[in-house]
């Protein structure tokens, strides 16, 4: 049902000819001083940066070109460009108690870093595997649930608004923004269609490559082979310059989705302080392991995925539990679900169980169609964080859900409730300690590791006790 | 071309063998109406009563658990079966009841002597220490436990039965697995699925008959 309310966004567009808001709370944090980074690649060559623009809100870019990355030298010269960059942006984020945020145009750009990180750490020049490193923060951030270390622009404005398109069209950063800010008097699907033509990924247009880069990059290496300095000089110029005609437009649009999302229209959002503080002690940590010289591996054993793929879930449990909790688009969303029990109060009784002994009952009933709860469950006050309730019992009658449970905690706020109130329940409150807990436990259970997930199958070994005739017929009459 | 009992018995003594014999591990691929929770009944009995091991049970739900105590609890000796549960879990009248099902819920009270003990994966996992406990570990419908669930369980016992649908959907993973999307033995993967593929040396084992599909559906599954 929560993709209803995409849908129905999605034909409201479609039907105006502009993107339409689909949340009240923003649902990003903007760090003052993140950086915007857009890197070109070269056609072929997913693992080269041929140009990079880096710079923040309100800036211009700093650009610099590589003109023919193939070469390891000129590669290298642009990458350690960057690294002082990024070395002091992460110094200064450490000492102020902080974390790094790096915005990138799409997913495709966002692919691209993430691929980068994972190339360049395993590079022999140890400046190179610096750098590397810096960007791993980013990149192993990025697939988990409510990180706000590397944003691509078009993640973070699909999730404020609906477009009058399908999802993957959405990911060409500037036929999105076209629809969030389209021209006036223009149609919106030429206007979008005029957009596309415009690169805003990691690469560059084939045609492009084909009629103007590849001739200039094969003249630069000519002079280049020639000895010739001047020529080469003049081709790493139109290198440069044509590069900038596509890099310096994706830079831009990227500075203008973020301050779109920088809008005073957007309402401040708590579940963002959360995972703001989150990111910080994440970073803090990513740090310090570096410091001790911890290495990320390229695959992860056994354990380490164990360890990796538990905090992602965890991750994924505490962001929808503070965003039920604090979003109200994420709230109306999970009573669309079921997720969250919208229901009204109909019985509330305090059971005398023995001397001193109450039991407060409630019972609410729904018209929610799909609910997500079973007998058992414990459910939460998403407006109280106190009171909270154990189903017993889950009814179907006619067109209402009929709730039953007793209230665990918060008996006194239950009883603040009246006849008719409705309320809405959903999970507790984010636990991040949690996952501490957890991998605590994970890490006793795994002290010793299980051959199973180890290298060596251990021989058999035959038990020596008295072997019956028929084993099958010894098992069947203990059956 | 044998009758259908005769396969499926077949079948079992092979299984019961492969314990006296002490394989590592068996994975036990059954198609559904097979009789997987008779396989496992058969096996955790034998382990426990004829080779007087410490049997642990593994099922992925308390539902499960349940069923395979019921069965389990029925068996012609009156051998009592204990059910691993957390504090405070509501429990059907007929298990709580039951003369010959313990209720345990603390790892203290884990039997050390040869024995049958059920609890569902997740209970396990939090068992409190890294050594080993049973002698034998009997995972039922194994292919929904995701591989990294069995990792935390796995070195409860040195011996293993996986038993389960190899044509049941993979393990739901509520997260982002790109990651390991192109490793065979990911954490992602199901259990069998992923030990077979560290392990290709590990025993394996078809149940024949199904008692709900036909034998070309059986052969497709």
């Amino acid at each position: 049902m929560a993709d209803l309310l995409a849908v129905v966004a999605r034909m409201r567009a479609l039907e105006k000819g502009e993107a339409v808001p689909i949340v009240s709370q923003s649902q990003v944090i903007i760090q003052p001083h993140a950086r915007i980074v857009t890197m070109l690649s070269m056609a072929g060559e997913d693992t080269s940066v041929h140009a990079v623009a880096i710079g923040r809100q309100g800036v211009a870019p700093q650009i610099k070109v590589a003109p023919d990355p193939r070469r390891r030298d000129d590669q290298y010269e642009l990458l350690l460009w960057l690294l002082p960059q990024f070395e002091d942006y992460y110094a200064w984020c450490r000492a102020e108690g902080t974390f790094p945020q790096i915005w990138v145009s799409s997913d495709g750009a966002l692919g691209h870093l993430d691929t980068l990180a994972d190339r360049l750490r395993f590079t022999e020049d140890t400046q190179v595997k610096r750098l590397g490193e810096l960007w791993t923060y980013a990149g192993e951030r990025s697939p988990i649930a409510g990180q706000q270390a590397l944003i691509s622009a078009t993640t973070a404005l699909r999730a404020h608004y609906a477009t009058g398109q399908q999802d993957t069209e959405d990911e060409h950063l500037g036929a999105l923004l076209t629809w969030i800010d389209p021209p006036a008097g223009r149609d919106i699907l030429a206007a979008v269609a005029m957009a596309e033509t415009q690169p805003m990924g990691a690469k560059t247009d084939p045609s492009f490559d084909a009629a103007e880069l590849q001739p200039a990059v094969a003249l630069f290496n000519k002079a280049r082979q020639d000895g010739d300095v001047r020529a080469e000089a003049f081709h790493a110029g139109r290198i440069q310059q044509m590069l900038e005609t596509v890099i310096r437009p994706i830079y831009a649009a990227t500075q203008r989705a973020m301050a779109i999302l920088d809008r005073p229209r957007w309402k401040a959002n708590a579940a963002l302080d959360i995972l703001g503080r989150q990111e910080a002690a994440h970073f803090a940590r990513f740090m310090q392991n570096r410091d001790a010289g911890y290495r990320l591996p390229y695959n992860d054993s056994a354990k380490a995925a164990a360890f990796k793929i538990v905090a992602r879930e965890r991750a994924v449990d505490n962001v929808e539990a503070a965003s039920i909790r604090h979003d109200r688009a994420a709230r109306e969303r999970g009573a669309e679900s079921g997720r969250v029990l919208r229901g009204t109060i109909v019985g509330r009784d305090k059971v005398k169980l023995a001397p001193y002994t109450f039991e407060t009952r409630m019972v609410l009933s729904t018209p929610q169609e799909s609910l997500h709860l079973r007998a058992g469950e414990e459910i939460w006050n998403l407006d109280d964080p106190k009171l909270c309730l154990r189903v017993t019992g889950i009814e179907r009658r006619g067109p209402f859900s009929w709730v039953s449970g007793i209230v665990e905690k918060g008996k006194k706020a239950a009883l603040l409730l009246n006849i008719g109130d409705v309320v809405d329940l959903g999970p507790h409150d984010p636990d991040w300690d949690a996952s501490i807990r957890e991998f605590a436990q994970m890490s006793t259970r795994l002290a010793v590791p299980p051959w199973t997930h180890s290298e060596v199958m251990p021989p058999p070994v035959p038990s020596t006790r008295p072997r019956p005739n028929d084993l099958l017929a010894a098992v069947e009459r203990m059956v | 071309m044998s009758d259908p009992q005769t396969l499926a018995d077949g079948a079992l003594r092979e299984i019961l063998e492969s314990q006296r014999q002490g394989a590592p591990a068996v994975v036990l691929r059954s198609p559904p109406g097979a009789g997987k929770t008779g396989v496992a009944q058969r096996v955790a009995l034998q382990s426990a009563r004829a080779l007087e091991q410490r049997c642990m049970v593994v099922t992925q739900t308390n539902e499960q658990a349940f069923d395979v105590a019921r069965r389990l609890g029925g068996n012609a000796e009156g051998f009592p079966i204990h059910l691993y549960t957390r504090r405070g879990l509501e429990l059907p009248a007929d298990i709580r009841g039951h003369r010959n099902i313990r209720i345990i819920e603390n790892f203290a009270d884990i039997p050390q002597q040869p024995g049958i003990t059920i609890g569902n994966a997740a209970k396990w996992s939090w068992i409190n220490t890294g050594e080993t406990m049973f002698d034998l570990q009997i995972v039922d419908e194994a292919f929904q436990l995701p591989d990294y669930r069995f990792q935390l369980i796995a070195n409860l016992a040195p011996h293993h039965v996986l038993i389960g649908d190899p044509g049941q959907i993979e393990p739901f993973v509520d997260c982002e697995i790109e990651r390991w999307r192109c490793n065979p033995a990911g954490p992602q993967v199901s259990s069998p699925a992923a030990l077979l593929k560290r392990h290709p040396g590990v025993m394996q084992l078809a149940l024949p008959v199904s008692r709900r599909l036909n034998t070309d559906t059986v052969r497709l599954v």
